[in-house]
């Protein structure tokens, strides 16, 4: 519990000081936390099989590894052990739970995309109306500033994976 | 509510309202208060859940730290009515997102920091705090609190209200119930009632109800007939009483309709039953003079006062006068209300005539009482007249007798004297013989007078002093002489008395004399007479008792010893000479002094005459002068044959007695003039101027009293002497004499040697 209360104070920490844009990466990596909280895997998935760790994959580089290892290192989703990854190839992607893809990939997104659309990887995108083009969540800047994303329902059905709705009403739906 | 004077009907709808009014009461009250618990918790449930539910809703709000969602979701709150505030609040306990109506008052009351899954609700007043931690997958994110106004008081008001009128609705529909139902009771009650007001109120016929259920009310039911046919068993005995009583007998309702008339009444009145029950025929009966009276005690019944013995006038169908005599007394129903009255009658027409009759038959009773009387009354004037007259003849008679008897004795006495010359031995026995009848017959006569005047009560007791030794003395020397000529020894035996006690000396002389008299004459040749005396101070009597030797009475005699006229023998008068006076007149003066004679006496043997005589009290008779004892054999002192020169007119319309008066008073020396009437003799005394008179009293034409007083009359005849001669000798006689103006009064037979003693007295007087 302790480590929850601890995960708490830093969402807090964060959502208090969300004007910050440096700190942007620190909220969109709790925001994968909760992303993994409010999604469904589908029941043939590793997602409920304790012995193996949540894996996040992040694919390009960003500075959200910094913030992601920070905030799991003691941190656990689904009472599981969280593992952070970089990775640089599509096929790395395999075993991830949540797969991030930073800016710079952008351009090999559709190609991801069409690489993960049956698995049941959260796909989530940094990159503006990524989540359009078919990655399940995006994130974007609203018009205050904040931090807010998009959800493609469509293919996160496609995926296998379903966001609670809760998640959904106060996202931006994507069809 | 159960009063006893509510009705069984009204009894039965309370019973079952009360009932009803309980179980509805109790029944609601269970099911309101189990209704408000539910709707409180109803509301308590559906708010909590709502909270939560909108608590969900804020989970990603707070999860992505999107407070904008969080109060778009807490805007939504607005449809629901009655909602106060929401507030959500994130894990810090700030408020991450808020909805309130205007101007509400969000002071929260319950503590946020219970980091417990679940919710908490409060009541304050009609608001309810529901506060709820909002959680995912067991983590709290934050927790919303929600105030709603419940108005649930206003709810429950409502309600109760409702539940009110449903008592209401119900309790009627229970009274409406329950007034159909208690028919089912209060039927066959109010039936019997019905029937028993029916029988109250006298209705006849059969009144029998049958209730076949076999309850309490059958049983009551039962109970009932048999009560009605014991009173129908009454009633039929009161109506025969009614109306075979032998008094009219009839009853009023309360506005003096006749209800009832029994046979009496139809018998005294003529008016049948049909013609007066229903009717206000009282006006007709009833007389209209008594009519108010009668009235007056009808007002007096129905006040409840019973009246008795009135006196009334009925009217009968054939327009008879009757008089009634009518008791009242008021009628009253069960509950005792005054409902008429009930009127008896007696028919006293019959008595009050026997009553007259017996007032008429009482005044004829009385005029006859007072014819007797008067009868009586003339009867008795004319019984009284008779002993006046017998009176009046006995005194004539004894004047008649004395008249001749004092010429024969007077005479005798005269020529006793040898005045006109010498007479022989045969010639002074036979006058001697004369003398002796003469006197006998004189005091025979005393006799008859004595008893006379002690049967008509004239003869009054003088009461004086008498000295007992002197007065016995004098008695026995009147039998002294007659004793010693039969041999008879007298003895006398005093015992030394030398009393002097009241009483009248010559009655007791008289009783005294008779009886000695009595014991001589029948006393045998040689026998003894013997008087004693013996003072009984105890009883203040003496007791004089005179004894003999002689024949003796009979016992069964004894009795009739005392009744005049009776000689025990009749052999014996002839024997013994006497008129059967002695004892008689012995009795009577005894008695007369107050004392009384026994006698004890055998046959053959001698008798014993014991005479007591109380002691008188003597200053009662302290003016009576002891009487003078005259002794008869005393010699006259005055007697000598010297002319005196005194002149006496005698006045005597009896020849014989003028001639033995003058004889015997010229003999003494006194000149004689007579008269032979009253007239003469006033002529005679003015033409003489007499020195004394002797006035007979008794004379016809002018009798002795009033020449008298006319000689009185004149002026110089005043003075002179009257000496009044009578043979009256009857109270009152000398009073007369002497009122006329008469000196001196001397009775007939007059003893000549006592006239001559008077005379001198008279002219020594004068």
């Amino acid at each position: 519990m302790s480590n929850k209360s601890f995960f708490l104070y830093i969402i807090l920490l964060f959502s208090t000081n969300s004007y910050a844009h440096l700190d942007d990466h620190l909220i969109k990596a709790g925001f994968l936390e909760k992303f993994a909280l409010f999604t469904e895997w589908p029941p043939e998935s590793k997602f409920k099989d304790c012995s193996k760790p949540f894996i996040i994959s992040v694919l390009g580089q960003d500075p959200i590894i910094n913030d992601l290892e920070k905030i799991y290192k003691h941190y656990r989703i689904n009472n599981k052990d969280v593992k952070i990854r970089t990775i640089s190839k599509i096929n790395e992607i395999e075993d991830s739970d949540i797969l991030y893809l930073t800016e710079s990939i952008k351009d090999n997104i559709p190609e991801i995309i069409k690489y993960t659309e049956n698995l049941p990887i959260i796909t989530v995108c940094d990159t503006e109306n990524c989540a359009e083009i078919g990655c399940h969540i995006g994130f974007y800047i609203t018009d205050k500033g904040t931090v807010h994303f998009k959800i493609n329902v469509s293919k996160m059905k496609q995926a296998g994976l379903k966001m609670n709705v809760l998640v959904l009403d106060i996202a931006k739906i994507i069809k | 509510m159960f009063s006893k004077k509510s009705s069984i009907r009204k009894k039965l709808i309370n019973i079952i309202i009360l009932s009803c009014a309980f179980v509805i009461v109790f029944g609601i009250s269970i099911i309101t208060i189990g209704y408000i618990r539910y709707i409180k918790q109803d509301i308590i449930n559906r708010t909590i859940m709502e909270t939560k539910l909108i608590g969900e809703y804020c989970v990603t709000p707070l999860s992505f730290d999107y407070p904008e969602r969080a109060k778009e979701v807490l805007e939504k709150l607005r449809f629901w009515p009655d909602i106060i505030a929401g507030i959500v609040f994130d894990n810090k306990g700030k408020i991450f997102a808020e909805y309130k109506i205007d101007g509400a008052n969000t002071k929260i009351l319950i503590d946020r920091n219970n980091k417990n899954i679940g919710t908490y609700h409060l009541f304050e007043d009609d608001k309810l705090h529901v506060c709820s931690n909002i959680f995912y997958k067991n983590m709290q994110y934050g927790s919303i609190y929600i105030i709603l106004n419940t108005k649930i008081t206003e709810k429950i008001d409502k309600f109760l209200v409702l539940i009110s009128l449903l008592m209401f609705f119900l309790l009627i529909l229970a009274y409406l119930v329950a007034n159909n139902m208690q028919k089912f009771i209060s039927k066959p009650i109010l039936k019997l009632t019905n029937i028993a007001e029916e029988i109250y109120k006298k209705t006849k016929g059969d009144v029998e109800i049958s209730y076949d259920d076999n309850d309490e009310i059958s049983k009551l039911n039962m109970a009932f007939n048999l009560m009605v046919a014991s009173l129908e068993t009454r009633e039929i005995e009161i109506n025969m009483i009614i109306e075979t009583a032998n008094a009219p007998i009839f009853a009023i309702d309360r506005d003096g309709t006749i209800v009832k008339w029994n046979k009496k009444a139809e018998d005294i009145t003529g008016y049948s039953k049909d013609e007066v029950i229903g009717k206000k025929s009282t006006m007709d009966i009833i007389e209209p003079d008594s009519y108010l009276l009668y009235n007056n005690i009808v007002d007096k019944a129905f006040s409840g006062n019973s009246d008795s013995n009135i006196e009334i006038f009925f009217i009968t169908k054939s327009r008879n006068k009757i008089d009634i005599l009518l008791n009242i007394s008021p009628r009253k129903d069960i509950e005792g209300n005054i409902i008429g009255a009930i009127i008896m009658g007696q028919d006293i027409t019959d008595r009050r005539r026997f009553q007259e009759e017996l007032e008429h038959e009482r005044e004829s009773l009385a005029q006859r009482v007072q014819d007797r009387t008067n009868k009586l009354m003339t009867a008795n004037a004319e019984l009284s007249r008779a002993a006046r007259l017998k009176d009046e003849f006995l005194a004539n008679m004894s004047h008649e007798l004395r008249t001749p008897l004092s010429s024969i004795l007077g005479m005798t006495e005269v020529l006793n004297e040898q005045i006109y010359g010498q007479l022989n031995e045969k010639q002074l026995s036979f006058l001697k013989t004369i003398e002796d009848s003469g006197r006998h017959l004189l005091s025979l006569i005393n006799d008859i007078l004595d008893i006379s005047k002690i049967e008509a009560g004239k003869l009054k007791v003088q009461i004086s002093p008498v000295f007992i030794p002197s007065i016995c003395e004098i008695s026995l020397r009147f039998i002294k002489q007659i004793a010693a000529k039969k041999r008879i020894k007298v003895q006398s035996k005093l015992m030394n008395i030398e009393k002097t006690i009241g009483a009248d000396e010559i009655r007791l002389k008289q009783i005294l004399v008779n009886l000695l008299s009595n014991a001589v004459k029948f006393t045998q040749e040689g026998g003894n007479v013997g008087l004693e005396v013996y003072e009984d101070n105890e009883n203040s009597v003496t007791q004089f008792t005179v004894w003999d030797t002689g024949i003796g009475i009979a016992k069964e005699d004894i009795s009739k010893l005392f009744q005049p006229f009776i000689q025990l023998d009749t052999s014996l008068s002839r024997k013994y000479e006497g008129a059967g006076l002695g004892l008689a007149l012995v009795s009577r003066l005894a008695k007369i002094q107050g004392g009384d004679v026994k006698v004890e006496s055998t046959l053959g043997q001698g008798s014993k005459f014991t005479v007591s005589i109380p002691w008188n009290n003597l200053d009662d008779n302290k003016n009576n002068n002891p009487k003078e004892i005259i002794d008869e054999d005393t010699d006259d002192p005055l007697f000598s044959n010297k002319e005196t020169g005194i002149l006496i007119l005698i006045v005597d319309d009896v020849k014989e007695n003028l001639n033995t008066f003058s004889y015997y008073l010229k003999a003494k020396g006194y000149s004689i003039i007579t008269a032979q009437s009253g007239t003469g003799g006033i002529k005679m005394a003015i033409s003489e101027h007499p020195d004394l008179i002797l006035m007979d009293i008794q004379m016809p034409e002018m009798d002795g009293l009033e020449a008298i007083s006319r000689i009185r009359s004149y002026n110089e005849l005043k003075s002179i002497p009257i000496i009044a001669i009578t043979a009256l000798a009857m109270p009152g006689d000398d009073k007369r004499c002497l009122d006329a103006g008469a000196n001196m009064y001397i009775s007939k037979p007059v003893k000549l040697k006592q006239l001559v003693i008077k005379i001198s007295e008279l002219l020594n007087r004068a």
